[in-house]
C-alpha cells in the first residue's frame, strides 16, 4: 500500500467532460449486489457520466457487498467505501481523482459461525487467526466466534481438529456476519495441507485447559463390540485413566471419580455408562464434540474438581433428510436427521437398543455371571430453529432405561432435557440462555410370592444459565455470567408391597443444595503471540435450605483462575496455568461391578466443599502439522475428601457423615503426547507418570498412602492405516503399572471361619501385575450406490488379542456356588479379578 | 413394619461378572503372628468359653495355631473375677462367673508376657417373641425362610447377632454371620434370615443383643468377604476389635433363642 501520495498518473487517465459545479452531488443509485471498487467507478462513469482518475494497481479487488440498494449522493458513496478504506479523493477539473492516503486503522467485527461443510453443523472451539495482525478467535459451544480486525484485506486460517485447514481471503468494509465451512479430514492419499506458519498457536492458551478430542480420529481406534465410542477411548489421553469397568469411571490427574462431571449439552449426568459398563450414555452417532478439561474447570461451569467432561450433541442436518444405523454383535441404533424448515430448523431422532442377553452368555463361563440379564436402550431428540439472524433456540431432551438382573431386578431410568435460546446482541455481544433438568432413578426390586421389596433413589436437578460474551477490542474479549442450581436428593425410598396391595414404605429425609454463582473471564492478548485467560467465580451455596430437617448449612468460596501461554518462533508454545476449583457437592461412590450407585451428600459443617490447588506446565512443538509433541507438568494439592471404604451404610442413612472418613491428596505428574499425522498413517503415543498420596484420617497411622485408583505409569500407542479407499486399520496397545493394593500378611480363625491380617501401616503398598492388551479393527467402506445414496461399512474388531488377563481387583475370598449359579457361602481362595481376555466382534453400518 | 430386616436383601446384595484367576503368589506377604482372642459370655447360665489362638502365615496349611498356656481371667464390674480352666485346642472355660443384663465384663489374658484386655456390656435382651417360617424368593432362591418377629426398642437403639444351629450343627458359614439393627424400625419388626432350609429342618435360633463395638466388628468381618471389586477398591483392613493388642472380639451379650421345624 502506497501511503502519503496525493496525487498520481492522474494526468494519464483525465478526460474532461461536462462541467458541474459539484460533481460530488450527483445522486447515486445502486442496486444490492457485490462490486469491487473498479466495478463501482465504471459503473457510476458510465450511467451517470462522471469522470474518474486512478490508479489500477492500487484499488482493491475483492468485492463489496452491497446488502440492499444504495442510494445517495457520490461523495458519501466515497466516503463510504473508499475512504475507510485508506483512499483520498479530490474534484479537479470536474473529475474525481482517487489516491491512496495514510490509513487512519480502523477496526471492524467480523463475526459468525464455522460448520462442517456436509452436515452443516456448528464446530466447536474451531479456531480462526489472522497472521497478519496476530490475532484470533475460537468458536464457542454453538460455533459462533467474534474478532475484530482493520478495514482491509485479511487472510484468515482456520483450524478445528478433525479438520482440513483452510485459508480465506476476505476484505472487510464494515462489520460483517460470515459462515464459514470446513471439511473433514479424509486421510486421503495425496491430500494436500495447509501449510500455513503455526504462531497462531497462542490462541491454543485460549483453550489450553481443554483436550479437544479428534471424535473421527477416535472412532477409528478399536473399540469393544465394534462401538466407536469416543468416552470409552477417552484414557488414551495422558493424564487421564479409567478403571475398564466402566465408562463412567475416569480418573484424571489424581482425582477420583466422583471429581469428574459429564456434561450432556450442558445437563449434568448422574451416570454416564450404560449398565455392564461396556458402553457410554453417548450415542457415538450423535455426538458433536467431546472437550475434556484436566484439572483446570472452566469458571464458566464450576462444580468438578478434577476434570470436566462437556459432551455437545450434533443438531441435526439442516438441508437434507439422512439416516444411519448400526448392527452389531451386542447392539442395534438408528438415527434420523433433517430440515424442519430449510436451512431454519433441523431435528434429529436416534435410538440405540442392546441385546446383550443373547449374546453376553456365550462369552461366559462362569456359572455365577452366566445368569446376568442386562440390557439397555437410550435416546436423542433434538430440535432447534433459527428465529432470524439473532435468535436461535434449541431444544434437547435425552432418556435411557438399563436393566439388570442377578439375584435381584435393577432399573436404572435417566431423564434429560434442556431449553437453549441464542441471542446476538449485535456483532460484539453474544448471550446463551439455558434452562436445564436432569433426573436419575434407581430401583432395585425383589419380588417374591407374597411380596414385592423396592429400594429406591431419586436424583434431581435444574439448572439456569445465563452466559455473555462480550468482544471488546481486537486484543481483549470478555465472557460473564450467571448461574443458579437446585439439587434435590431422595437417598432412599423403601416399600414393602404385599399382594393384598397393602404398602410399606420408609422414606429418608432429602438432601439439597442450592448453589448461586457469578463468573467473569477475560481473554487478554497484549502482544503478539501471548495470550492470558484469567478468570474468577463465585458461588454461594445453602445446602438443605428448605422442606429438610436436615443439618442447615451456607458457605461463599470463590474460584480463580489463570492460563498463559506464548507461541514463539512457529511452532512451539509454552503455557502455564494455576486454578483453584471447588465441588461444593460430595459423591460417595459406592460402585459395585456393573452397577454404579452413587449418593450425593451437599457439603455440610462435618465434610466441607472439596477443594483443589491446581498447578501446571507445558510445552509442545509442532513440526509442519505433522509431528506434534507435547509435554505437561502437573503439582494438585486436594482437600476436604471423603474415603467411603465401601461401607453400603451410607446408601440407608439420614447421615452419611457417620461412615465417611476425611481425607486430603497430593498428586503431581508429567505427560507426553506424541502425534504423528500422514497421509494415509496416523500415530498417537502418550505415556503419563502420576503420583498420587492420599492422607486419611484413622488409616494408614496417618500416614499418606498411595491412592487406590491410580496406575502410577501408563504407556499408549495407536496406529490407523489407509490401506486403500475403502480399507482402514487400526491397532492399540495400552500398557500401565499395576493398580495398588493391600496384601494380607496372615490368617487366623474366627468362630470356625478363616478371615486375613492386614498390615494396616502399609495400605495399598503392593501392586497387582502390569495392565497391557492389544486391541485390532480393520473397517471396511463399501462402493457407494449413487444413485440411492446408500452407504456401507464394515466393521471387525478383536479386543484383547493374546487373551491377557489383565488384574482389576483382588479377590481374597470367592464365592461356593450351586449347579444353578445360586451362590451358597465363600471361601478363602486368594485371586484376581479380569474382565474378558479375547473379545472379537463385527458391525454393520449404513447411511443414506 | 417389617422393612427394616429386609432392607439387606435388596441393597446389600453383591453383583458382579466378570472371572476369577486363583493366585497366591502376590496377594500374600508374610508378617509376626498375633494373638487372637474368641471371648464370649452371656446373660444364660455358665460354662462360658473363650479360645486363644494365634494368627499364621497366608501360606501355612493349617488356619490358626492354638495357644493352651495362657491366663485368662474373666471379671465383672463387682470384681467378682474367675481364672479360666485350659480344655484344649486353645478353649478356657468359664464355669462360676454369671453374666447379667446391663453389666460390664472384662477379659484380661496373660501370655508370652504380655498382657491383653478387652471389656465389653451385656446390653438390653432381645425384643423378639416368636419365629416363623415364611416362603419367600431371597438371596438363596425360592424357599422356605425363616423369620423373627418382635418389637422395636422404644428407648435405645439395639444391635443383633444371629446365629443357626440347624440339626444339631452350628452353621460357620461366612453367610451366617447375620447382624442388624432395629434403628429404622417403627413398630412390629420382622426379621428375615437370609438362609434356606430344607422340610423337617430343626433350627435352633439364638438371637445376641450386643454392643455396637461388637456390631461393627462382625460388620468389618463381613466387609472383609464381601469387598467386590467396584470402581474404586476400598483399602482392605482388620475389623476395628475391642480387643487391644490382639485379633479377635470379646462379646458380652443377652442371648434370646428358639427352635422351630421347618415343615
Amino acid at each position: 500500500m502506497l501511503r502519503g501520495i496525493l496525487i498520481v498518473f492522474f494526468s494519464i487517465f483525465a478526460v474532461v467532460v461536462t462541467a458541474q459545479n459539484n460533481i460530488l452531488d450527483t445522486e447515486i443509485s445502486i442496486k444490492a449486489g457485490e462490486y469491487s471498487q473498479k466495478d463501482l467507478l465504471k459503473y457510476i462513469n458510465r450511467k451517470y457520466k462522471v469522470l474518474f482518475s486512478y490508479n489500477d494497481d492500487i484499488l482493491f479487488k475483492d468485492k463489496i457487498p452491497f446488502i440492499s440498494d444504495y442510494s445517495g449522493t457520490l461523495e458519501e458513496l466515497l466516503n463510504k467505501y473508499f475512504s475507510e478504506l485508506g483512499f483520498g479523493y479530490k474534484n479537479i477539473a470536474g473529475q474525481v481523482v482517487i489516491y491512496a492516503t495514510e490509513i487512519k486503522e480502523q477496526k471492524v467485527i467480523l463475526s459468525g459461525y464455522i460448520i462442517e461443510e456436509w452436515s452443516n453443523e456448528v464446530l466447536i472451539g474451531a479456531t480462526l487467526y489472522n497472521i497478519d495482525n496476530g490475532v484470533g478467535a475460537v468458536t464457542n459451544a454453538y460455533g459462533y466466534f467474534t474478532i475484530k480486525l482493520p478495514k482491509g484485506k485479511h487472510k484468515l486460517t482456520l483450524k478445528c481438529i478433525g479438520y482440513t485447514d483452510k485459508e480465506i481471503d476476505l476484505t472487510l468494509f464494515s462489520d460483517t456476519k460470515q459462515i464459514f465451512y470446513m471439511k473433514p479430514v479424509s486421510y486421503s492419499v495425496g491430500e494436500v495441507k495447509v501449510e500455513a506458519g503455526r504462531d497462531d498457536r497462542f490462541l491454543e492458551a485460549d483453550i489450553m485447559h481443554k483436550a479437544k478430542i479428534d471424535i473421527k480420529q477416535l472412532q477409528q481406534i478399536p473399540g469393544l463390540f465394534c462401538e466407536k465410542d469416543a468416552i470409552r477411548n477417552i484414557s488414551l489421553m495422558p493424564g487421564v485413566q479409567s478403571n475398564e469397568m466402566s465408562t463412567g469411571s475416569i480418573f484424571v490427574r489424581g482425582g477420583s471419580t466422583d471429581q469428574t462431571v459429564f456434561l450432556m449439552d450442558e445437563a449434568n449426568l448422574y451416570n454416564a455408562s450404560h449398565f455392564g459398563g461396556f458402553f457410554s450414555v453417548f450415542n457415538p452417532d450423535v455426538v458433536n464434540s467431546v472437550s475434556v478439561y484436566k484439572s483446570d474447570i472452566p469458571v464458566s461451569e464450576g462444580g468438578a474438581l478434577s476434570s470436566l467432561i462437556d459432551v455437545r450433541l450434533r443438531d441435526g442436518h439442516k438441508e437434507e433428510w439422512k439416516v444411519k444405523g448400526s448392527v452389531g454383535l451386542i447392539s442395534a441404533r438408528a438415527l434420523l436427521e433433517g430440515p424442519v424448515v430449510n436451512n431454519k430448523s433441523s431435528v434429529l431422532l436416534s435410538y440405540r437398543q442392546s441385546y446383550l442377553n443373547h449374546i453376553y452368555p456365550h462369552f461366559i463361563s462362569d456359572s455365577v455371571t452366566r445368569k446376568i440379564r442386562f440390557h439397555f436402550y437410550d435416546a436423542n431428540l433434538k430440535f432447534n430453529y433459527v428465529l432470524n439472524n439473532k435468535n436461535r433456540i434449541y431444544l434437547s431432551g435425552y432418556n435411557s432405561y438399563d436393566f439388570f438382573d442377578q439375584f435381584q431386578e435393577i432399573w436404572r431410568n435417566t431423564y434429560v432435557g434442556s431449553l437453549r435460546w441464542n441471542h446476538i446482541f449485535n456483532s460484539s455481544v453474544f448471550m446463551n440462555t439455558s434452562l436445564i433438568f436432569s433426573k436419575n432413578i434407581t430401583n432395585r426390586e425383589i419380588s417374591s410370592s407374597l411380596s414385592d421389596l423396592v429400594w429406591q433413589s431419586d436424583n434431581n436437578n435444574l439448572k439456569f444459565k445465563q452466559d455473555f460474551s462480550y468482544l471488546i477490542s481486537d486484543k481483549g474479549k470478555a465472557e460473564f455470567g450467571v448461574s443458579s442450581v437446585f439439587y434435590h436428593f431422595l437417598p432412599n425410598v423403601i416399600i414393602d408391597e404385599t399382594q393384598n396391595d397393602d404398602e410399606d414404605r420408609l422414606t429418608s429425609v432429602p438432601d439439597q443444595q442450592f448453589i448461586n454463582s457469578i463468573y467473569y473471564i477475560h481473554h487478554f492478548l497484549p502482544v503478539k503471540q501471548f495470550a492470558i485467560n484469567a478468570g474468577v467465580r463465585g458461588s454461594y451455596f445453602v445446602s438443605n435450605p428448605v422442606f429438610s430437617n436436615k443439618e442447615y448449612y451456607e458457605e461463599f468460596f470463590v474460584e480463580p483462575h489463570l492460563h498463559i501461554g506464548y507461541s514463539f518462533q512457529n511452532d512451539w508454545l509454552i503455557k502455564c496455568s494455576y486454578s483453584r476449583p471447588v465441588q461444593p457437592l460430595h459423591q460417595l461412590p459406592l460402585s459395585t461391578m456393573g452397577i454404579a450407585i452413587n449418593r450425593w451428600m451437599p457439603a455440610n459443617k462435618g465434610f466441607k466443599p472439596q477443594v483443589s490447588n491446581n498447578y501446571s506446565l507445558g510445552l509442545s512443538k509442532n513440526f509442519n502439522d505433522i509431528i506434534n509433541i507435547s509435554t505437561e507438568l502437573y503439582y494438585r494439592y486436594m482437600d476436604n475428601l471423603t474415603e467411603t471404604l465401601q461401607d453400603m451404610r451410607i446408601l440407608t442413612v439420614d447421615k452419611p457423615g457417620e461412615f465417611l472418613y476425611k481425607s486430603e491428596g497430593e498428586a503431581y505428574g508429567s505427560e507426553l503426547f506424541i502425534s504423528y499425522t500422514g497421509s494415509r498413517l496416523n500415530v498417537i503415543t502418550t505415556f503419563d507418570f502420576s503420583k498420587v498420596m492420599w492422607l486419611t484420617n484413622g488409616l494408614n497411622n496417618n500416614m499418606p498412602y498411595p491412592a487406590s485408583h491410580v496406575r502410577r505409569n501408563n504407556f499408549n500407542i495407536t496406529a490407523s492405516y489407509q490401506l486403500s479407499e475403502r480399507w482402514q486399520v487400526a491397532a492399540m496397545w495400552k500398557y500401565g503399572t499395576g493398580l495398588p493394593y493391600t496384601a494380607a500378611t496372615g490368617k487366623y480363625e474366627i468362630d470356625g471361619r478363616v478371615y486375613l491380617t492386614f498390615d494396616e501401616s502399609k495400605i495399598n503398598t503392593k501392586r497387582m501385575p502390569t495392565y497391557h492388551s492389544l486391541n485390532i479393527s480393520a473397517d471396511f467402506e463399501a462402493k457407494h450406490n449413487k444413485r440411492t445414496k446408500w452407504k456401507s461399512y464394515l466393521s471387525f474388531s478383536v479386543n484383547n488379542v493374546y487373551f491377557r488377563k489383565n488384574p482389576l481387583g483382588v479377590y481374597y475370598y470367592s464365592p461356593v456356588v450351586d449347579a444353578n449359579g445360586n451362590i451358597l457361602d465363600s471361601k478363602l481362595s486368594p485371586s484376581y479379578f479380569y474382565l474378558y481376555q479375547f473379545v472379537p466382534s463385527f458391525s454393520y453400518r449404513f447411511e443414506f | 413394619m417389617r422393612i427394616v430386616s429386609r432392607i439387606l436383601f435388596v441393597v446389600m446384595l453383591p453383583v458382579w461378572y466378570g472371572c476369577l484367576e486363583a493366585t497366591d503368589t502376590y496377594l500374600y506377604e508374610d508378617s509376626e503372628s498375633e494373638l487372637v482372642v474368641e471371648g464370649r459370655i452371656t446373660n444364660a447360665k455358665p460354662p462360658y468359653f473363650v479360645r486363644i489362638t494365634k494368627s499364621v502365615s497366608p501360606k501355612f496349611e493349617n488356619n490358626s495355631l492354638a495357644i493352651v498356656s495362657a491366663k485368662v481371667v474373666i471379671a465383672d464390674e463387682t470384681g467378682f473375677e474367675e481364672q479360666l480352666t485350659g480344655i484344649g485346642n486353645g478353649y478356657y472355660m468359664a464355669s462360676s462367673i454369671q453374666g447379667n443384663v446391663d453389666n460390664e465384663y472384662y477379659i484380661d489374658i496373660e501370655y508370652d508376657g504380655k498382657t491383653i484386655r478387652a471389656a465389653d456390656h451385656i446390653m438390653q435382651p432381645p425384643l423378639f417373641d416368636s419365629v416363623g417360617i415364611r416362603q419367600l424368593i431371597g438371596v438363596k432362591g425360592n424357599g422356605e425362610y425363616v423369620v423373627l418377629y418382635g418389637e422395636k426398642g422404644s428407648k435405645s437403639k439395639y444391635f443383633y447377632k444371629v446365629e443357626l444351629t440347624v440339626n444339631g450343627v452350628k452353621s460357620q458359614a461366612y453367610s451366617s454371620i447375620y447382624l442388624f439393627e432395629d434403628i429404622s424400625v417403627q413398630n412390629n419388626q420382622e426379621f428375615v434370615i437370609p438362609e434356606l432350609f430344607n422340610s423337617g429342618d430343626s433350627v435352633l435360633v439364638e438371637v445376641h443383643s450386643i454392643t455396637e463395638q461388637i456390631y461393627e466388628y462382625f460388620r468389618g468381618l463381613n466387609k472383609q468377604v464381601d469387598n467386590l471389586y467396584g470402581n474404586v477398591q476400598a483399602p482392605l483392613l482388620n475389623p476395628p476389635s475391642n480387643v487391644s493388642g490382639a485379633l479377635g472380639y470379646f462379646m458380652a451379650s443377652a442371648v434370646w433363642s428358639d427352635t422351630i421345624v421347618v415343615k
